[in-house]
């Protein structure tokens, strides 16, 4: 009887998984989330900017992982404009562009915001790391003198006050990436030679491969998946989605662990009686 | 000339840029500005041999009634209908925006959840005390999913703190390790493209 417990349909493992989440997500228990240090000093980063510097944001993501990154954006922006940073976002990942849009246009009407004024909509250019390099030298050139939308980015006073992604123009960069191109990129061709210091929000998954670069000094921070988010969200004091759905993922996880005990228990056992 | 030449652009766009980062006239000469350009103005052609490639591909399974070809035509009709309606009113337009808010970003996002799915019952199915080193997995595993969940904390004080230390001391010694090994990997092909040793770029077998 108790062997059977390493063979449970995947189905009742689906079940009760979307049946965790989505109770913890309906009715919240309100588990308390403790602030890492690596958020913590990103978050003093961005904090340290003083107003009227621009803040570049990297938009190396798509809608896959809006989960996870979407609620980055959002507690990101809510900051930067909160103590009236000016914003600069390029993508290169092709609707990067289009999701900096969506979740600006809220936040900037909040604070009261204009586009082309406070923050500038780069948008999607291709050739990756390539744009990303040519943005050092050029931003213009690089963007074919146009933002996400066809304005001349020559028609918009923060397109004519940002000229380089140069330590002369931008205080800091935060990349939001779920993958490649993305901080490598940044790490590699702007942060480290032009010497502007960044932080990322990566995905869950990409945290452990970015830990060294964090332990290195070359990150001044880091934002790892939605516990991240939600973490930055209460240093923001700007709670959010990512917050809220912090009580989904510790249930969630606490039952993938009830079922992984369940599954050794029941192949000790069945080892036992062989 | 079919692989001598590619095999003359590349060596010397290898030099180039190797003339341009490493000696001080190199970089004076701006050289690596230009071949950024130029990279930039190829890549953007690259989505256009894309796209010509996709409809080459598909436009035959759909002659050749290949199974499933019907999925070739939805798809030939997403690419061009709306790109054609973004054309027309740009990506932000009504019906562009409410079918990129409404049908792309919600299927991407599903495909993305889904994993969620398929790791939990791969979780349960992969993580057994069969040996030490599983065990050992097994336990770095929990320690990792707990701790990195609001949950690991509230259960055990400090637990989030192992995890932390996980992270910052094993798995950083690993991936050092990994990223050092990729670099010296990434020299060594490099190199043996300048001699023109390594040809997979060129299609083939891929080495001399």
């Amino acid at each position: 009887m108790i062997e059977r417990l390493q063979s449970i349909d995947r189905r009742i493992i689906y079940v009760l998984l979307i049946l965790v989440i989505a109770l913890a997500l309906l009715k919240p228990i309100g588990l308390p989330v403790k602030v890492g240090p690596m958020t913590k000093s990103m978050y003093d980063a961005v904090d340290a900017l003083p107003a009227g510097s621009v803040l570049w944001i990297g938009m190396d993501f798509n809608q896959s992982s809006k989960a996870e990154q979407y609620p980055m954006l959002s507690v990101i922006l809510d900051h930067a404009f909160r103590k009236n940073v000016k914003v600069v976002s390029f993508a290169m990942w092709p609707n990067g562009g289009q999701i900096f849009d969506q979740l600006a246009a809220p936040v900037a009407k909040k604070y009261n915001k204009q586009d082309g004024v406070d923050y500038l909509n780069i948008g999607y250019k291709p050739g990756g790391s390539v744009a990303l390099r040519a943005m050092v030298t050029d931003i213009n050139t690089a963007a074919a003198g146009v933002d996400q939308n066809g304005k001349p980015l020559a028609s918009t006073p923060l397109g004519q006050q940002v000229k380089k992604l140069s330590k002369d123009y931008v205080g800091f960069i935060v990349d939001i990436a779920a993958g490649d191109p993305g901080t490598t990129d940044y790490l590699n061709y702007v942060s480290t030679p032009e010497k502007i210091p960044m932080a990322t929000a990566v995905v869950n998954v990409s945290v452990p491969g970015e830990m060294p670069y964090v332990q290195s000094g070359q990150y001044k921070g880091l934002m790892g998946g939605l516990r991240g988010a939600a973490e930055y969200e209460i240093l923001a004091r700007a709670p959010g989605k990512a917050a809220s759905g912090m009580d989904s993922q510790s249930l969630g996880a606490a039952l993938i662990v009830l079922f992984i005990i369940f599954g050794n228990v029941g192949y000790l056992a069945s080892r036992g009686k062989k | 000339m079919r692989k001598e030449l590619p095999i003359i652009v590349t060596v010397l766009s290898g030099l180039v840029v190797i003339f341009s980062r490493y000696f001080h006239y190199g970089m004076q000469l701006g050289l690596m500005d230009t071949l950024d350009k130029w990279y930039l103005v190829s890549a953007s052609f690259a989505i256009l041999l894309g796209v010509v490639n996709m409809v080459k591909i598909h436009w035959g399974y759909i002659r050749r009634r290949k199974e499933g070809w019907w999925n070739s035509i939805v798809l030939l009709l997403c690419l061009f209908g709306y790109g054609a309606l973004t054309v027309q009113q740009t990506v932000d337009g009504p019906q562009a925006a409410w079918i990129y808010n409404n049908l792309i970003t919600p299927g991407d996002s599903t495909m993305f959840a889904l994993i969620a799915f398929f790791i939990s019952s791969a979780a349960y199915r992969a993580f057994r005390v069969r040996t030490k080193e599983a065990t050992v997995l097994l336990i770095t595993a929990v320690i990792v999913l707990l701790g990195k969940a609001p949950i690991g904390d509230a259960l055990i004080n400090g637990w989030g703190t192992l995890a932390d230390w996980i992270l910052k001391v094993p798995n950083t010694g690993g991936f050092r390790a990994i990223i050092i090994g990729a670099a010296i990997g990434a020299f060594a092909t490099g190199f043996r493209i300048l001699l023109g040793l390594e040809r997979a770029h060129l299609g083939g077998t891929g080495t001399k």
